[in-house]
C-alpha cells in the first residue's frame, strides 16, 4: 500500500470517526435530556439548616442560593466575590448557601454572614431531584421560592452586561 | 504519484502572502483591542488574575489557533473528496474573516445592542448577555454577520480547492452545523457536571 493510499484511508477513517463521535454525543445528550428532573424550588425545609438566616427578609427580596461543595475553593471564592458585588445595592438579594455532595453533616462553616442562611443538602435533592451538577452555580429564587434563573460561578445572575 | 492525478488547486489570487500577513496583523490588533474593551467593562465577570491585555493576547492566540484548526479540518474534508485546499493560506484568510465576529462583539458592548440582533443574532437580546441553554450558546450568534462569515468561508474554499460554490457551501454548512450541534449537546451535558475541584 503506497503512502498516498494509506493517508487517504487514514483521512477517511478520521472523518468517519468524527461522524460516529458526533452521533454518540447526540445519543448521550438525548438520553440525558429524556431524564425527568424537577424545576428547583427554594423550600429550606427540605434541607438541614446549618446557619440560620442572618437578616429579617423583606417580603419581596430575592434569594440567591450558591451551590457550594466544601472541597471546591472556587465556589467559596465566588461566594465572597458575589457578596462584595451586591453589598452596595439598595435592594439586595438575600444570599444563601446550599452545601452539596457532602456525605456527612459539616462540623463548622466559615462562610460569613448569609441573609438566607446555609443548608446541607443531605438528601441529594440538588443533584438527583433537580438534576443540577455545577458547583458554584447561583440560583435566583423569588420570595415565594420560584426559580427565576441561574448563572455559573463567576457571574452575577442578574448582571445586565456580559 | 497520486497527487498528480488530483485536480490542481487554484490559488487565492487576491490573497498574496505579504498583504495577507499585514491583514492578519491588523485583525490580530483589532481582536486584541476588542477583547481588552470587553474584559475591562464586564461587571458580570470575576476579576481576572492577569491583566486584561495579557488575557486578550491569549484570546487572540486562541482565535489564531482555532482558525488554523478549522482550515486544517476543512483541508482534510476536501482531501477526502479528492481535492486539495492550501490550509495555511486558508487559515490566514479565515482569521481575517473572523474580524466580522470582533465587530459583532463591539456591537454587543453598545447600550443599544438589542437593536442589532438581526446582525449579531439572538445573543443581543439575552438578559445579562448570558446564554442559559446549550441551544442559546450554539445558535445565539446566528445573524447576518454569521451568514456573511459562512458565505465568505465557502467562497475562500471554492477558490482554494477548485470546487464549485455549491459544493463549497455544502461543505461549510455541514462543518458549521456539525460544530454547532456538538457545542449545543456538549454545553447541555456540561451543565450537569462539576468543575473547579
Amino acid at each position: 500500500m503506497s503512502d498516498g493510499t494509506f493517508m487517504q484511508r487514514l483521512n477517511a477513517a478520521a472523518i468517519v470517526l468524527a461522524v460516529v463521535l458526533l452521533v454518540a454525543l447526540g445519543a448521550w445528550w438525548w438520553r440525558e435530556r429524556s431524564k425527568v428532573v424537577a424545576t428547583p424550588r427554594w423550600e429550606p425545609a427540605q434541607f438541614a439548616q446549618l446557619l440560620a438566616p442572618q437578616l429579617a427578609p423583606p417580603s419581596d427580596a430575592e434569594r440567591w442560593v450558591v451551590a457550594v461543595n466544601l472541597q471546591c475553593p472556587h465556589c467559596q471564592q465566588h461566594l465572597a466575590w458575589l457578596r462584595e458585588r451586591i453589598a452596595s445595592r439598595s435592594t439586595r438579594p438575600l444570599l444563601g448557601v446550599l452545601i452539596v455532595d457532602q456525605p456527612t453533616r459539616p462540623d463548622s462553616l466559615a462562610l460569613g454572614a448569609l441573609g438566607a442562611g446555609a443548608y446541607w443538602d443531605s438528601a441529594q435533592v440538588w443533584r438527583e431531584t433537580w438534576g443540577r451538577g455545577m458547583y458554584g452555580e447561583t440560583m435566583r429564587f423569588d420570595s415565594h421560592g420560584t426559580l427565576l434563573g441561574a448563572a455559573p460561578g463567576g457571574m452575577v445572575p442578574d448582571s445586565i452586561t456580559l | 504519484m497520486l497527487a498528480r492525478t488530483l485536480p490542481r488547486p487554484r490559488e487565492i489570487e487576491s490573497a498574496h502572502a505579504w498583504p495577507l500577513a499585514i491583514f492578519v496583523c491588523a485583525v490580530a490588533l483589532m481582536w486584541h483591542d476588542t477583547l481588552v474593551a470587553q474584559l475591562t467593562h464586564s461587571p458580570g465577570l470575576v476579576p481576572l488574575r492577569v491583566t486584561p491585555r495579557l488575557a486578550a493576547a491569549c484570546g487572540v492566540s486562541t482565535q489564531l489557533a482555532f482558525s488554523a484548526l478549522e482550515a486544517f479540518l476543512y483541508a482534510r474534508l476536501w482531501r477526502a473528496t479528492g481535492r486539495t485546499l492550501p490550509w495555511l493560506r486558508t487559515a490566514a484568510v479565515l482569521f481575517v474573516i473572523s474580524s466580522f465576529e470582533a465587530f459583532a462583539l463591539y456591537l454587543l458592548q453598545r447600550q443599544d445592542a438589542p437593536s442589532f440582533a438581526w446582525l449579531v443574532g439572538a445573543r443581543a437580546l439575552w438578559p445579562g448577555g448570558i446564554a442559559i441553554t446549550g441551544l442559546d450558546r450554539a445558535f445565539g450568534a446566528f445573524g447576518v454577520i454569521a451568514l456573511m462569515r459562512l458565505a465568505l468561508t465557502a467562497h475562500v474554499q471554492a477558490r482554494g480547492s477548485g470546487a464549485s460554490h455549491v459544493q463549497a457551501s455544502a461543505m461549510v454548512l455541514a462543518g458549521w452545523l456539525g460544530s454547532r450541534l456538538a457545542l449545543w449537546w456538549t454545553a447541555d451535558l456540561l451543565r450537569g457536571r462539576s468543575f473547579g475541584l
